[in-house]
């Protein structure tokens, strides 16, 4: 059975490795609260095209298929626009 | 933290989204001299034509988007190879002009994935494969013309990772690698810009015991210690120290620091049949019970060699962090337990970057137990000129040309202690600087009864109307204090003064390291004309020390 914190897990270890290319003022927080979308996102577009793959191949290797990149560009308003919210969103995604 | 305006650009040009790999720079050497830029995207040749102040030129391209002919060659079009490394050639000439002004480097090609023609795939004028090794190979041979371009092994940023290249982020962002690949080269990169600065590793103190080989010596004899043989554990630190002798080769050094009982360990290096590291190989040893990193303080001191050029490898982590706390300069590894991860460990550190392998750098050990014999001598006779006379040390001074201008540059590079001015040059610009006809340029090469130490000098000359100037004087640490200074001095000024100057002018540019370059000018007892600024009157000359003998030659 999966659940929320196996998914929050899969973005902080992405978001770690990307930010391991960021600048300190583009770097993303690693905490729930934390926007990934969005005005308040401290990622420009690139930074929020990486994250997503990254989420995506990463979420592959447990089964899950999901394009996340299309439900964000075909989408009015993100889904999701924290670490949080995400990791629900994921979930949803799964079941 | 380095000014803005001293700062060096370094400009990142390629064909495919770069920006990865410019985070992972400008992260990795946040701190340092270096601002980075990335060109246009996909505008390759149009950079490569553009005038710009880079320092340095990174270009990493893709087969298929730089050359046309390749790209056809990916549809498994019928292509005439040839042509094809045609447009290698045309590349490689943008390359080289390039160089005449900055440093670059260039990544090798990568072939593509899920290309080419299976089994066929290495068949000569057919598979890709094939045709893509020869475009590596004329791009390298083409780029060995300049001295200022470096091919960069991309196969290695990629070597061990399930996924190196992504699709997903090719067709979302034009990025083609995944981040691992774009994090390990900004690794490399950094290896090789302190490479370029002279800041590579250039000795390596090694451990005993189950370090170069299995087990212990004083408990086991050395007959009981496991190397080599039909032993898998044995075989690995066999191999590991066949890569480490291999070092010797790029002038790396060897010495060992071991907590053990000397004669029983020196047993060991001597008698075992399988030991590949024999006592000739090493330039020193502490083999005592001694604190770690008070010995390799010693030996760094015995080679006059800085803290920061040596790599300490040892098995037990308590040594580690005992040299790393004490000596936090020294570069010491984690090292794993497992022997057969050894020589994997030692590639993967990167940290004997050079620009160049030179003649002396092969021949260095020897070089260094010359020097041993040398000491022992002093050790033995009663005074100073009783050694220098025994010594017969020849001086030969030729002009920088192009046969050794690799190494004069190594030396401007490298060398610390011993250089008036310090000033750190590339090939092209000692060859800018040679084209101005008040200047000239000497590489100094020494030998003695013990041997030929090589090229191990440079004097830097200008003449300005009567006024001479001795502009670089840099000497390898290994030729101090036998007259050869004074020799240099009596040649710079004997030059001058045939080129029409009256004065030989002196100015120390003094740096963290050069203290012993001013030493030797004052007890040279020169006129010093205001704090260290000197002056010899060149009428007058400077005496040739009695001890050495001077060949100068034309070419």
């Amino acid at each position: 059975m999966r659940n929320k914190e196996e998914f929050e897990e899969i973005i902080y270890k992405c978001a770690e490795e990307l930010n391991r290319q960021l600048s300190e003022e583009g770097k993303i927080a690693l905490e729930e609260s934390a926007a990934i979308v969005g005005e308040n996102s401290s990622l420009d577009s690139l930074g929020i095209v990486m994250l997503m793959i990254s989420i995506e191949e990463h979420i592959a290797h447990i089964g899950i298929s999901v394009n996340i990149m299309d439900v964000l560009t075909e989408s009015d308003e993100p889904p999701f626009v924290t670490i949080g919210d995400m990791s629900l969103w994921l979930l949803d995604q799964s079941s | 933290m380095t000014d803005l305006k001293d700062k060096k650009t370094i400009t990142l040009i390629s064909d495919f989204n770069i920006a990865p790999l410019s985070g992972f720079l400008k992260n990795r050497l946040k701190h340092s001299e270096f601002l980075f830029e990335t060109a246009p995207y996909g505008q390759v040749y149009q950079s490569l034509a553009r005038s710009s102040e880079s320092w340095l030129d990174i270009i990493w391209t893709l087969p298929e988007r730089v050359l046309l002919g390749f790209q056809k060659a990916c549809q498994l079009e019928e292509v005439l190879h040839e042509d094809i490394l045609a447009e290698v050639d045309d590349f490689s000439q943008r390359l080289i002009d390039v160089s005449e002004k900055r440093y670059v480097f260039v990544a090798a090609w990568h072939l593509p994935a899920n290309i080419g023609y299976g089994m066929l795939d290495w068949r000569d004028g057919l598979g890709l494969s094939n045709l893509l090794a020869k475009c590596n190979i004329r791009l390298a041979e083409k780029l060995s013309e300049s001295n200022n371009i470096f091919m960069l092994p991309t196969n290695s940023w990629m070597e061990g990772l399930k996924n190196p290249l992504s699709n997903k982020m090719w067709y979302a962002a034009k990025i083609p690698y995944d981040s691992e690949v774009f994090e390990n080269a900004a690794n490399h990169i950094w290896q090789y810009l302190d490479a370029i600065k002279g800041k590579s590793r250039r000795l390596v103190v090694l451990d005993l015991d189950n370090t170069l080989w299995g087990g212990v010596v004083g408990e086991n004899g050395w007959q009981g210690i496991r190397l080599g043989g039909h032993d898998h554990v044995g075989e690995a630190f066999k191999d590991f120290q066949l890569a480490i002798k291999s070092l010797l080769n790029r002038g790396i050094q060897l010495a060992i620091s071991s907590k053990n009982d000397e004669g029983v360990a020196m047993q060991a290096i001597d008698n075992h049949p399988e030991m590949i590291l024999r006592k000739e190989d090493f330039i020193g040893w502490r083999i005592n019970w001694n604190d770690k990193a008070v010995n390799i303080a010693e030996l760094a001191d015995e080679i006059n060699l800085g803290l920061e050029s040596i790599l300490f490898i040892d098995d037990n982590p308590a040594e580690r962090s005992r040299v790393s706390d004490a000596l936090p300069e020294v570069l010491v590894p984690d090292w794993p337990e497992d022997p057969s991860m050894f020589v994997e460990t030692l590639n993967s550190l990167c940290c004997f970057e050079g620009t160049t392998i030179t003649k002396e750098d092969r021949a260095r050990t020897s070089l260094y137990i010359a020097e041993r014999n040398r000491r022992e001598i002093k050790g033995s006779v009663k005074n100073n000129d009783s050694w220098l006379r025994r010594l017969d040390t020849n001086v030969t001074v030729r002009p920088v040309n192009s046969s050794n201008i690799s190494r004069v540059t190594q030396l401007f590079n490298k060398t610390n202690q011993l250089n008036l001015s310090t000033r750190r040059l590339s090939e092209q610009e000692i060859t800018n600087w040679l084209d101005d006809e008040a200047r000239s340029m000497m590489a100094i090469s020494v030998t003695d009864q013990f041997g030929d130490m090589g090229l191990v000098g440079v004097i830097g000359l200008e003449v300005l109307g009567s006024k001479g100037s001795l502009v670089d004087f840099v000497l390898s640490c290994r030729v101090m204090g036998r007259q050869v200074e004074e020799t240099l001095l009596h040649m710079a000024v004997s030059e001058l003064a045939r080129r029409g100057a009256s004065t030989m002018e002196i100015a120390y540019k003094a740096t963290e390291r050069n203290g012993p370059t001013l030493q030797i000018l004052k007890n040279a007892r020169l006129e010093e004309i205001e704090p260290s600024v000197f002056r010899v009157n060149c009428k007058v000359g400077y005496e040739k020390p009695e001890f050495v003998s001077l060949n100068v030659c034309e070419d």
